[in-house]
């Protein structure tokens, strides 16, 4: 049957529809439906659609095969519609017709057990078509030979025994990639988990013995592969726009890359104006340019480019959807003038009479209540500040002064939604500012670095002249105490900047005394800092203090005197006080000092700046254009597909309890409309939902809990005691033990390893399990506690197993253990595996 | 079997019971006829754990005679409050002979008790729901899925109890409800009227001892609560010897 040349002509496709909707039609029915006057060309037609339709009693109805057929037709009608973003299609197969691939290896494995005997046994399984043995499977001479093996037997799902997944899972897996799917193929790792495990010069165990457990290794892979049905793929069109969150110099750059690109960005900034913390800077370290310039220059290349959109002082409301289509909705803030209407005359700012404080230079100075946050700010318009409005209100002068009518102060906020392929964080970092142990005071000269900055700059506090604040004389010898903060790191950039300060204060004052204070003990590494290389006027002492005299003060280091005439606080940059409260709505985790994690970024979440911890501009610049390079690689594609190999939910048995919610180390599943939801692209399938669902509502695609209990009732059908079951994580305890066999580090064979994603993975159930199957002991092997790959998996797993062997009795309780490894601790693992087989062998002889 | 005998109870105070009796014929029922032989039967309604040999032995015996049995209430699915001993723990009845459905409940909810009858009366299977208490649970708005609050107690305060209306969840108040392991199916009785879930009518996924595992490590639990054995074995144990 030709399918396209039956479904080509209009006609035939519209009598399935037809009959698809009516059920029934009879013939003349059909002629009158079509508007055809002729009954040979209808008579041509229904002879075309062949098996399609069929004909009982004068009626026309569609076959099992035409609505088949329709199937297709409707879901590609809803494809080109395109009102559908997503669609499901289903892979893997739930027929059973298996191979069996045993290995060789250069004879590492026919060495120690015979493969004759063992392909023999295996023939006998059940929905086993054919056993093989290749030589070296993994190698590329292999490829023709196997693809035919397959053909010839019609093979569907295979087994692979051979070497560790971790080793050859992906060459072997692209060797079967034309003929069967991936999820269809099991290992069974009966090398590096069996042969190599139990012998080696040394000591020959019974091969009979190791041959059997490879046996059962196999079993219950082929268990395993019967046990896999289909599985779904999502398809998600990609939104090809970007929204930038933060129009510091970061952002700025980052956008700009983009727009070059010719993505669509959405600049969207918080405060009223792009420029960031850098336009208060004085110049930029390293570069001779001074910030404001250098910003300006910058956003005017920005507003020239037709691809950004720029929105400031908004807030984020909701952020719903997923990686390749986020929607966004957005709050604008009112600024009370209309930045189209407003020609920047400053007539408004003349007017205004009452003043307040000014925070761009931090407080030192006083604005009027109506103003440009800073010369050259864009939007070029003034603004009042929310909090102020009632004062504005009762006045109203500037209203009535403005000619164009631009000042409205009944402004509203207003909402607004955007659509986006990709989201970028560059909402900068914070300063420190609890100065007191240092008695900060600006009116007795204890500044800190970023008032030093406006002191600097020449539309600054002192007009970039070298005097003092308190009394306006001109200063002759400057203080500059670093690294002041709540962590005890050492930036470079904190380093560039006293540099920055020396070369700039001798600019003004060559006579000047300039001095650079490293606190040691308040530092980590402090050994290392003082091997470094820097400036001669770099002082390192174990205590520095500050003591506030009469006209001068002094700063004490080590017990010497430093009279300075101005005190500079070089503060640290600490994380941006928003990340706390962003976390809610976007997903990303924070690094040791609170920073946001650069590990973040494949849940489709991009930091670019200082989110990601302090930066000077040319580490910034870096940043921005490695994250562009990405965001243009991801919006480049037209769609993404996400195979749902992680998770999958049972509306059915889902009673919304919310444990999933808690136990996703990657915040993947939420609620959303009474419905739980999981993000298949933040998903990294570790299973701790699976493990913690009560109600079998999640299961997970590849790994299912049916599965792994198959797994856990065939190995026990090994008959040697004591028998141990390990529950090992994927990345770490599973590789530990391949690299104990590796190593050929001995263990007895009645050891039995199952992989699971995560320790977070393994459930109670497993365990309890595992024990009524008659196994005396049961490992679960996890990464190290700090290190789990999936965040928190190890700790779930740890409290879980404490809580259940705290309700047993300490016989029980022995039997159970649970053991943080990285995966090139083979020999941690085979010592703590013989221990463990020790001390079960004497419980098992005492009973 | 081992019983207390409160599902046989809540069967005579059924409100189906009458009718329940008119269509069928009670062959053997220790409490209201003096038959002591078995027969043959199509239905056997089973209550109580087994904690002793000769049990086990009519147990089969039954299963031989009957062409369906079904456990009734938690002693008979679960094994039910001999649980919490160590030594002489009762038994399912699963764990001996094939059952082919479950009456649970401790005693049986007599909604579903009822609705199970109708369907057997019907000679349908017995259709248990799959979801779990917080699917139908009155407190379900003031669900807190950070599952922040630290647990400390097991029932809430007098006063609590005493309002008809308790709008936040019990996991919010810091009072542990298994709620959430439990299966769905008793018009959320106990707290309805105030109390926390205890999962009488077991887990519909995987064994109530696994779950409430699974489902404790992941709260806050204060020490005292954390080997507190009523929580973990009041009606089930593990299928291995504590």
């Amino acid at each position: 049957m030709d399918l396209y040349s039956i479904l080509s002509h209009p006609f035939r496709r519209k009598i399935l529809f037809l009959l698809e909707r009516e059920g029934y039609l009879l013939y003349s029915e059909i002629m009158d439906r079509l508007g055809l006057d002729l009954t040979g060309q209808l008579n041509f037609h229904l002879k075309k659609l062949g098996s399609l339709i069929s004909k009982e009693r004068k009626s026309y109805f569609l076959t099992e095969d035409g609505k088949r057929i329709l199937n297709i037709l409707n879901l590609n009608e809803r494809i080109l519609a395109g009102d559908e973003i997503e669609h499901l299609i289903s892979k893997g197969s739930n027929l059973n017709r298996i191979g069996i691939i045993v290995c060789n290896c250069n004879e590492e494995i026919s060495n120690i057990i015979n493969v004759n005997n063992l392909t023999n046994e295996l023939n006998n399984l059940e929905n086993v078509v054919s056993v093989r043995i290749f030589e070296n499977l993994c190698q590329e001479i292999n490829l023709e030979k196997v693809t035919n093996w397959v053909k010839e037997n019609f093979l569907n799902k295979i087994v692979v025994a051979a070497c560790s997944p971790k080793s050859h899972k992906h060459s072997i897996e692209n060797m079967f990639e034309d003929v069967i799917e991936y999820i269809n193929i099991e290992f069974a790792n009966i090398r590096e988990q069996c042969c190599w495990a139990h012998s080696n010069h040394e000591s020959q165990l019974n091969p009979l013995i190791i041959a059997h457990k490879a046996y059962l290794l196999i079993e219950a892979a082929v268990e395993r592969v019967i046990l896999q049905g289909a599985i779904k793929i999502k398809r998600i069109e990609v939104e090809k726009s970007c929204a930038i969150f933060g129009g510091g110099i970061a952002g700025m750059t980052l956008a700009l890359n983009l727009a070059h690109a010719g993505i669509k960005v959405y600049l969207i900034e918080k405060s009223p104006t792009l420029g960031g913390k850098v336009a208060r800077w004085h110049r930029i370290s390293n570069m001779g340019d001074c910030s404001i310039c250098f910003i300006s220059d910058l956003i005017g290349e920005i507003v020239k480019r037709e691809e950004i959109e720029i929105h400031t002082n908004i807030e984020i409301n909701k952020i719903s959807g997923e990686l390749g289509n986020f929607n966004i909705e957005l709050i604008k803030k009112p600024r009370f003038v209309d930045e189209k209407r407003c020609t920047g005359c400053l007539q408004c700012i003349e007017v205004c009479g009452n003043e307040t404080y000014n925070e761009y230079e931090f407080g030192l100075t006083k604005r009027k209540i109506i103003h440009f946050p800073f010369s050259n700010c864009y939007p070029y318009a003034p603004l009042i500040v929310d909090h102020d409005i009632a004062k504005c209100k009762e006045c109203r002068i500037c209203e009535r002064v403005c000619l164009n009518k631009a000042i409205n102060l009944e402004q509203k906020t207003e909402n607004f939604q955007i659509r986006v392929g990709a989201k970028v964080m560059a909402i900068g970092a914070d300063l420190f500012f609890n100065l007191h142990d240092y008695g900060y005071d600006p009116t007795k000269n204890i500044i800190t670095s970023a008032e030093f900055e406006r002191m600097l700059s020449s539309d600054g506090l002192t007009g970039g002249k070298l005097v003092r604040l308190s009394d306006n004389q001109p200063i002759n010898s400057i203080s500059i105490i670093q690294e002041i903060g709540p962590s005890d790191y050492v930036c470079e950039y904190s380093d560039d900047l006293a540099l920055k300060y020396i070369e700039d204060i001798t600019i003004r004052n060559p006579k000047c005394e300039v001095n650079i204070f490293y606190d040691l003990s308040k530092l980590r590494d402090n050994q290392d800092i003082l091997l470094r290389y820097t400036h001669p006027k770099f002082l390192y002492a174990n205590n520095v203090s500050v003591k506030i005299g009469n006209g001068v003060n002094y700063v004490i280091a080590d017990y010497i005197e430093f009279p300075s005439d101005l005190i500079v606080l070089n503060h640290k940059v600490v994380p941006n006080k928003d990340l706390v409260n962003l976390r809610k709505t976007l997903d990303f985790t924070f690094d040791e000092d609170g920073f946001m994690s650069k590990e973040t970024l494949a849940s489709g979440v991009y930091g670019v700046g200082s989110i990601l911890g302090p930066m000077n501009y040319r580490s910034t610049i870096s940043s921005a254009n490695t994250i562009a390079l990405k965001i243009i690689s991801l919006l480049s594609n037209d769609y993404l597909i996400a195979d749902f190999t992680g998770i999958n939910l049972n509306e059915e048995k889902c009673g919304l309890c919310g444990l999933c919610i808690k136990s996703c180390p990657f915040n993947a599943i939420t609620l959303d409309s009474e419905k739980i939801k999981i993000d298949g692209f933040k998903c990294k399938g570790c299973g701790s939902c699976v493990s913690s669902c009560p109600t079998g509502a999640l299961e997970m695609n590849i790994d299912s809990t049916e599965k792994i209990l198959r797994t856990i009732e065939v190995f026990s059908k090994s008959k040697i005691r004591p028998k141990i079951l390990i529950f090992a994580c994927e990345s770490c305890g599973y590789a530990a033990a391949d690299d104990a066999g590796l190593k050929k580090l001995v263990y007895p064979p009645n050891v039995f390893i199952i992989k699971v994603a995560c320790a977070g993975r393994v459930d109670s159930e497993f365990i309890l399990y595992s024990l009524k199957c008659g196994f005396d002991g049961i490992m679960v092997v996890g990464c190290r506690e700090n290190s789990c790959n999936y965040i928190d998996g190890i700790t779930q797993a740890k409290s879980r197993i404490d809580l259940l062997r705290e309700n047993f009795e300490p016989e029980i309780r022995k039997r159970i253990i649970l053991l943080n490894l990285n995966s090139i601790e083979g020999k941690k693992f085979s010592d703590s595996v013989n221990r463990f087989h020790k001390l079960l062998s004497i419980e098992v002889r005492k009973h | 079997m081992t019983t207390c005998s409160g599902c046989i109870s809540t069967l005579f105070s059924l409100d189906i019971f009458p009718q329940f009796l008119e269509k069928t014929k009670i062959a053997y029922f220790p409490y209201i006829t003096d038959e002591d032989k078995i027969g043959s039967y199509d239905i056997a309604l089973i209550e109580g754990c087994i904690t002793q040999e000769f049990q086990i032995q009519l147990l089969q015996k039954v299963r031989r005679a009957t062409n369906k049995i079904y456990s009734l209430g938690s002693c008979a699915v679960l094994g039910g409050i001999t649980s919490l001993s160590k030594k002489r723990a009762g038994d399912p009845l699963s764990n001996y002979v094939e059952i082919d459905g479950i009456i649970p409940g401790c005693p049986p909810p007599s909604t579903l008790f009822g609705n199970c009858l109708m369907n057997l009366l019907e000679n349908k299977m017995i259709k248990l729901s799959d979801k779990n208490q917080c699917y139908s649970c009155p407190l379900r708005e003031g669900l807190d899925y950070e599952f922040k609050t630290k647990i400390t107690k097991l029932i809430p305060n007098n006063r609590d109890i005493n309002s008809a209306q308790n709008p936040k969840c019990f996991l919010s108040q810091g009072v542990l409800c298994l709620g959430p392991v439990t299966r769905e199916g008793c018009d959320n009785k106990c707290i309805n009227r105030g109390m926390p879930c205890e999962g009488c009518l077991g887990s519909s996924s995987k064994s109530l001892c696994s779950n409430i595992y699974n489902f404790l490590s992941l709260l806050d639990l204060s020490d005292d609560l954390k080997t507190y054995e009523g929580i973990f074995y009041r009606y089930s144990k593990p299928p291995i010897k504590r």
